[in-house]
């Protein structure tokens, strides 16, 4: 094990950059010096920070709180990276993360004013880009919702069709959905899937509609979201016991699967903590690799890396005593 | 901005979009804390020494 690096700030997450197999960027959010992205290309052996890190523009009133996810451009655009920030915000990188510029388009989407943030505050945590569409990208907002734009970032809709807002007055209001993360079918852009603070949900549209996926989960609560590299249909989530109460479900800290695009589920457990396990997992905590059989990696709250080399069906520990386990993530070399 | 200019990157680390000098951060000049003289619009002179302190603080648990 290497490290640790950045101590004494938070990385909210790390993303390694498939596209070239070496470049690793990390989301590190200082205390007293804010929020910035580092790269590294040599596996973690040295760090270059970002010479313009995500910042709103100068008399903007906003400020950048937390840089939440990074995420690797197409494949056709080797050097183009996406940052999410809070309060929410998406931006783009054009030269592999050493500067950042604003998307103004979903700054300033008329629903703004109208955000209200959740206990994570607005993050943007989740972004999903079409692998066959250059132009087609989803969002995901805590406390606002998901949204989607059709011409590579020009303008956004929302996107929160018949998915659940149990806290507001209107339980499926346009957006204030409280969207965890969100997922693209890697095998079939046209499915997405949302762990939501009020179910966890597939779409069949491209995120025009939602269809509720949560009957056989023990609970509609959660955050991290996985899905398989290859196998369509295919997910994997961490059931907490609700927003009032954030730990696993039934204390137990296991790993749910459907292969069924969520019409079951099913337990995994072998090897996880099944008894009294007051543990949780956030929402970048969980990760597949690419290899054959895929392996699966899940992280604590309280310093535990839990893995898989058979898809979830036996569970060993990987690490532990390590401080709070925001982000897994797994490079899969060839 | 000088040293912005060296090491890129630098200034955001102390201060905000709106210009502020980040909450958590104190400059001092020789024994002096900038937020009791001029702010970041204090004038330095030869021999001056500058420190960048971040603010200590007890757990909040």
């Amino acid at each position: 094990m290497r490290g640790p690096f950045f101590e004494s700030s938070s990385v909210f997450h790390m993303a390694f950059d498939q596209r070239d197999e070496r470049t690793i960027y990390a989301a590190v959010n200082s205390f007293h010096f804010g929020p910035t992205i580092f790269r590294s290309r040599n596996f973690g052996r040295t760090w270059k920070q970002a010479k313009k890190p995500p910042r709103f523009s100068e008399g903007s009133g906003l400020r950048v709180e937390n840089v939440w996810h990074i995420e690797p451009g197409h494949s056709d655009e080797s050097d183009v990276v996406f940052a999410g920030t809070a309060p929410g915000a998406l931006f783009r990188s054009s030269d592999d993360g050493e500067t950042w510029d604003i998307n103004e388009s979903l700054n300033k989407h008329p629903s703004r004013s109208k955000w209200a943030p959740g206990a994570g505050g607005l993050c943007l945590h989740s972004i999903v880009l079409d692998p066959n569409n250059l132009n087609r990208m989803y969002v995901g907002i805590s406390a606002v919702g998901v949204f989607k734009s059709e011409d590579a970032g020009e303008s956004w809709a929302t996107k929160n069709t018949n998915v659940r807002a149990d806290f507001l007055p209107t339980k499926y209001p346009e957006f204030g959905q409280c969207v965890h993360k969100l997922v693209m079918d890697p095998t079939n852009p046209q499915h997405l899937y949302q762990q939501n603070h009020c179910g966890v949900y597939r779409s069949d549209d491209a995120a025009e509609s939602w269809v509720d996926i949560s009957k056989g989960l023990p609970s509609r609560f959660g955050f991290p979201m996985a899905a398989h590299p290859r196998t369509s249909g295919q997910l994997y989530v961490v059931p907490e016991e609700g927003d009032f109460f954030r730990v696993v479900s039934n204390r137990e800290f296991v790993v749910y699967e459907t292969s069924t695009a969520g019409k079951r589920w099913k337990k995994l457990d072998k090897g996880l903590p099944k008894r009294n396990a007051y543990l949780g997992c956030y929402r970048e905590g969980l990760a597949s690799d690419c290899l054959e059989p895929a392996g699966l990696y899940a992280g604590t709250r309280m310093g535990h890396v839990f893995s898989s080399n058979d898809e979830g069906k036996d569970w060993s520990v990987l690490a532990q005593w390590l401080p709070p386990v925001y982000s897994v993530s797994a490079a899969t070399l060839n | 901005m000088k040293l912005n200019e060296r090491f890129p990157g630098f200034w955001s680390l102390l201060v905000d979009e709106d210009g502020s000098l980040r909450k958590y951060v104190n400059i001092f000049v020789n024994e002096d804390d900038i937020r009791n003289k001029a702010g970041l619009a204090t004038t330095l002179k030869g021999g001056d020494r500058v420190h960048i302190v971040p603010s200590v603080a007890g757990g909040s648990e």
